[in-house]
């Protein structure tokens, strides 16, 4: 396993787009610039999507990596005042 | 409280709300009943336009207005101003799409069953629907197929002298196919029967996030008829729902069905007044919403299309009646997917189609920003599509799979911790290079693919003819220049005449 810091984590299993979209999206805005947010998204539509409507936001995604046969890990450093 | 938590989350997973490539910027799509919509909702639309989004409205493919740039914050109070005029918004997304209808058979003169009949037979089996899948349809009146149903719906309903002829598996996107007939002259509520066991057959788990083309695909046409066409006299009880511009009466001698240009569909707030005041004092009070983005307003007397011309020219609209077919593109550059201008594009054709004073309105020329063509560039005589070649950039590639993942084609896999595209696969869409997380995937050269010989439905009496046919692709890869000197040439010879 990779050697981050993760200060905060949400699990988003079963949550369908875009709402996961929109709850990572909150649950940033709630944190500082370069903190850590660990997700966990389903495999499929979500994984798909969501890293890259949270780029698109000014986020930097670090970590992208299957966790089982249906879910996804994807970690992301907070980015600047969005 | 966060402002941001006033977004209504519960309305963003139903849809009606698309990402458009701006920062915060929505595109708000609002249903239509029947493809139609009456002045004082058209007023309305009109004014959020204005008020919430840049002025001007889209009348796009899917035969719906949809107001681009709505920011995120202002997208809940924008649903309740339509709300207040019993508007709402439409579905997109995995989820049951509204069904696409041309016009009552007491409005146009080509048809020989009534759309709007079977439409409210269809959108009420849809009301209790729990969703889940992505399900298209539409319906058409006559063998003329303006809502292109083979091609533009998973179940497409064509009218003939004895009922419908059904088609399974129309779609465009990466993969276009054109439907497959399942059923041959059967009634309105046989239609509904065959609905019901599509539906159940694709809410079979197997079936997930799949199309009706795909089920036609892996079943062969044979075993999928047999699966539709059981129990097909079952009674449906339900009272129909009834659209609100159904017209009981033929409508009278004289009067016709005026058509109005807006190429790209764009249509101005000011224009869109205009458009439903015309439809109010000279119409039957309402507009209808097409394919090719042209607004319609059925029912104006013969004579007094002159004047209604003049009052048009007032906020720069023309009735179309010369040079080609309404110019039709997707979103195009305000796509999150878009990958060329097609406004820019098309604006640019317009000003050759006249300068060459070509008149046919049989000709019909679209544009998509992506292969996806949401423009229905497949289904026009000449059709464009943005392309882009995308290259791996093997030193920040980090083999996370969700390329793989965003390939509807199938074209990459991960070899060694790399993803490595195919590009015997690749249809040059953007999905991969937009789905990667870390950018690893650039964008190499980008353009036009450029299409000729489609066609949307059954046309006996034009020169092309015919059946229902997807467009091929001529070139690949080329400029806006070129595009437009390619369609020059193709409109000079005459060589979209497949």
């Amino acid at each position: 396993m990779e050697n981050i810091k993760v200060d905060q984590k949400i699990d988003l299993r079963g949550v369908s787009c875009p709402l996961n979209f929109v709850k990572t999206k909150l649950k940033l805005e709630e944190m500082q610039r370069g903190q850590v947010l660990e997700v966990i998204l389903d495999d499929g539509e979500a994984i798909q999507n969501v890293p890259r409507s949270i780029k698109e936001e000014g986020h930097k995604i670090l970590v992208v990596a299957r966790i089982d046969q249906k879910y996804f890990r994807v970690v992301i450093e907070r980015g600047e005042e969005s | 409280m966060n402002k941001k938590q006033k977004i209504d989350l519960d309305q963003l997973k139903k849809g009606g709300m698309v990402k458009l490539n701006e920062k915060d910027m929505f595109s708000v799509w609002v249903r239509t009943v029947c493809c139609n919509m009456d002045a004082k909702k058209l007023q309305k639309v009109a004014d959020l336009a204005e008020k919430y989004g840049r002025g001007y409205v889209l009348f796009t493919t899917r035969q719906l207005p949809i107001i681009p740039f709505v920011h995120i914050d202002d997208v809940t109070t924008v649903k309740e101003e339509l709300e207040k005029v019993h508007l709402m918004l439409d579905r997109c997304g995995a989820r049951v799409r509204n069904t696409d209808v041309c016009y009552d058979a007491n409005i146009c003169s080509y048809a020989v069953t009534n759309p709007i009949s079977l439409g409210e037979k269809i959108d009420q089996f849809w009301k209790n629907d729990p969703g889940g899948r992505k399900i298209k349809t539409s319906i058409a009146g006559c063998s003329k197929q303006c809502t292109s149903p083979r091609v533009l719906s998973d179940i497409g309903f064509v009218g003939g002298e004895k009922g419908y002829d059904v088609y399974l598996g129309g779609r465009l996107g990466l993969k276009p196919n054109i439907g497959s007939m399942v059923a041959e002259s059967i009634s309105e509520e046989e239609c509904v029967s065959l609905l019901k066991n599509y539906v159940a057959l694709i809410r079979e788990e197997k079936w997930k996030g799949k199309r009706g083309a795909d089920v036609v695909n892996a079943l062969g046409v044979p075993a999928v008829k047999e699966i539709l066409n059981k129990n097909l006299g079952e009674k449906h009880s339900e009272k129909a729902f009834l659209c609100d511009t159904r017209q009981d009466n033929k409508i009278e001698d004289g009067k016709i069905i005026l058509r109005i240009r807006a190429t790209c569909g764009e249509v101005t707030s000011d224009q869109l007044r205009k458009i439903a005041d015309i439809a109010e004092n000279y119409g039957k009070g309402f507009v209808h919403f097409v394919l090719r983005g042209g607004p319609e307003i059925p029912g104006v007397d013969k004579s007094k299309i002159e004047e209604i011309r003049k009052k048009l020219a007032e906020v720069n609209l023309e009735i179309l009646d010369q040079g080609v077919d309404n110019l039709q593109t997707c979103f195009g550059a305000y796509c999150t997917n878009g990958i060329m201008d097609t406004q820019a594009l098309l604006k640019k054709l317009e000003k050759i189609i006249k300068k060459l004073g070509i008149n046919d309105l049989d000709i019909k020329i679209s544009a998509s920003g992506c292969p996806n063509s949401c423009g229905i560039s497949h289904l026009s005589d000449i059709g464009f599509l943005g392309v882009i070649y995308p290259i791996v950039n093997k030193k920040t590639c980090t083999g996370c799979e969700v390329c793989v993942k965003a390939c509807k084609v199938d074209a990459i896999s991960i070899q060694n911790k790399l993803a490595v595209i195919d590009y015997n696969k690749c249809v040059w869409c953007m999905d991969c290079i937009n789905a990667c997380p870390f950018d690893a995937i650039e964008k190499g050269k980008k353009g036009y693919s450029v299409l000729v010989g489609g066609r949307g439905g059954y046309s006996p009496n034009d020169q092309r003819g015919g059946e229902t046919k997807l467009g091929k692709v001529i070139k690949e890869f080329v400029s806006e220049d070129e595009a437009l000197e390619i369609a020059e040439e193709i409109l000079k010879n005459g060589k979209y005449k497949s």
